[in-house]
């Protein structure tokens, strides 16, 4: 069967993973918008999920005429 | 107060789910995917109720009493990565697939895929075998979210009172409407959980002195509980679960609801607003949880997220959110049960030669039955599993996303080989259950040697090699030539 996706959405997707592990600030206490920073952090990085996500379906939206 | 409120919502959730089945079209396709009509709004709030379990609320608050913020990275971030992806990708090929050739069930994409029927056979045990402790999850957390919502242990209803209201009143709607009555349910679920959740979630933390004075007050009491701790344990622990939400692409109830899409144009608003109402979702359980051990010492005697409502709020707003826990609940539970009966008649039934012998009607009553029996036995080991909701939820997942190698392969990688789905499928139950029997003696939380690393990391990886090395390994005779009998 033949995919009718483009694969630049992968690399987001990976972009997104090692964006993910914030290892650098695991350790920090302090507060960040009244939240705990890497509660804020994380909230943060769902926000440009969804903003890569919106990118990926305005430019990456595959053909309705994937072949078998 | 509370149960009247409760009654009265599994009333209104009755009700919907009827109305649905008016709309029935009398087909087995219209029974198991709503004739592929589902539009946008619809589709998105039952993924999202689909994928919101006993898990997410009970599951994850308990969770962050224990462990603190660190949850929403764990299971929430981690998932509003992740599924959107799988959605993109999985679910689209899914559904181009599947209204292409007629498909009802993974399995039906993998036997005809492969051309082979004890593949077929051998992923419908797997699949089935996965969904029991998933199922029981909800089950379970019925039982326990009424009981701490009517007084706790000795005093509230027995937890078998709720879990066989949930089994029930999910089981009317599912068997009598389908998958029509099942999605109009969670949209209706997903909505009232979302809605009752942001007005419970500003009273309880109101108590509190309002979110960042309990943050501050959590990160002066127990300063362990806002930071990520930052050792090898944490960073192997991240990394493994970054993989769990991965589990979504092999859930044999979101193959059908992504079956159920009107068009491909349908999964837009699913994928976009996915991320942000996953966090909406898991911001309030892990915050409300992690600030629950500023009101209550350890050990717990029942949900911390039911205690802290039940203790802040008035009687009618418990009983709103004792509603929301039960939507939260039942629009998961509804899904699982009606893919078990569809894979059942589809996979079995149909498959194995009653084709010609029964109508499409005694078909789907033979789907029902499996279900009720399913449920009897769900039912039955709720009143006797003692593990935790997360620990159970954890298992299953692990073992969904240890499927979705082969899944992916099989929709997008061309040489893959029945061989190679084969080794894949048997390495995900030789592992699986070799890491469940390791973990049996080792008390709390389990990870491979006390690492942090956890099962799912190896799984996964392990399964993809597996179905690598079989797919281009040389064959030396051909397997299962037998095809599909559909």
């Amino acid at each position: 069967m033949e995919p009718s996706h483009p694969r630049w959405p992968v690399a987001a997707l990976v972009a997104l993973a090692v964006t993910f592990e914030n290892f650098w600030m695991w350790a920090d206490d302090r507060l960040l918008f009244g939240l705990p920073s890497n509660l804020a952090y994380h909230l943060g990085l769902c926000v440009v999920a969804t903003a890569t996500l919106w990118a990926v379906v305005s430019r990456g939206w595959p053909s309705d005429r994937g072949k078998d | 107060m509370v149960l009247l409120v409760l009654c009265t919502y599994l009333a209104v959730v009755l009700g919907v789910g009827l109305f649905g089945h008016r709309l029935f079209r009398g087909t087995g396709e219209d029974y198991f995917v709503a004739s592929r009509s589902i539009g946008p709004f619809v589709l998105l709030m039952t993924l999202l109720g689909t994928n919101m379990t006993a898990f997410t609320l009970l599951g994850a608050s308990g969770e962050a009493y224990r462990r603190g913020v660190i949850v929403f990275a764990l299971m929430g971030s981690s998932t509003a990565i992740v599924v959107p992806f799988l959605i993109y990708y999985l679910g689209i090929r899914s559904w181009q697939l599947g209204k292409r050739r007629g498909y009802l069930t993974q399995v039906q994409l993998v036997r005809d895929r492969y051309g082979s029927n004890s593949l077929g056979a051998l992923l419908f045990a797997v699949v089935v075998g996965l969904m029991l402790p998933y199922l029981l999850i909800g089950v379970k957390g019925g039982g326990d979210a009424l009981n701490a919502l009517t007084g706790g242990p000795g005093e509230g209803l027995p937890a078998w009172a709720g879990s066989l209201a949930v089994c029930a009143v999910t089981y009317a709607y599912v068997s009598y409407g389908g998958m029509r009555s099942t999605a109009w349910v969670n949209a209706l679920q997903t909505s009232v959980f979302l809605a009752f959740g942001i007005v419970a979630y500003v009273a309880v933390m109101s108590g509190f002195g309002g979110l960042t004075e309990a943050m501050e007050s959590l990160r002066s009491a127990h300063p362990d509980m806002t930071d990520f701790g930052g050792d090898r344990f944490a960073y192997l622990q991240m990394g493994s679960f970054l993989l769990l939400p991965l589990c979504t692409g092999a859930f044999p109830h979101l193959y059908a609801h992504w079956l159920s899409a009107r068009s491909m144009a349908s999964f837009r608003l699913a994928i976009v607003a996915y991320p942000l109402l996953v966090a909406a979702i898991w911001f309030p359980s892990v915050t409300l949880g992690a600030v629950g051990r500023l009101e209550f010492a350890p050990p717990l005697d029942g949900p911390v997220l039911v205690k802290l409502i039940v203790g802040n709020t008035s009687d009618v707003l418990a009983g709103c959110l004792a509603a929301g826990v039960f939507a939260a609940i039942m629009s998961s539970l509804d899904s699982q049960i009606l893919s078990l009966g569809t894979m059942f008649t589809q996979d079995i039934v149909r498959h194995y030669g009653f084709h010609g012998r029964l109508g499409e009607d005694r078909q789907v009553w033979f789907g029902r039955l499996f279900v009720l029996a399913f449920l009897a036995l769900a039912f039955g080991c709720s009143l006797v599993v003692s593990q935790s909701i997360f620990a159970l939820g954890t298992w299953a997942l692990t073992g969904f996303a240890g499927l979705l190698p082969m899944f992916a392969a099989t929709l997008f990688w061309r040489r893959a080989t029945a061989r190679g789905a084969f080794a894949s499928i048997l390495t995900v139950v030789a592992l699986w259950a070799y890491f469940f029997i390791d973990s049996l003696s080792v008390e709390g939380a389990y990870s491979i040697g006390g690492t942090g690393l956890m099962p799912v990391a190896v799984i996964v990886p392990a399964a993809a090699l597996a179905l690598a090395a079989g797919s281009l390994a040389p064959a030396s005779a051909p397997l299962d030539q037998s095809g599909p009998n559909r």
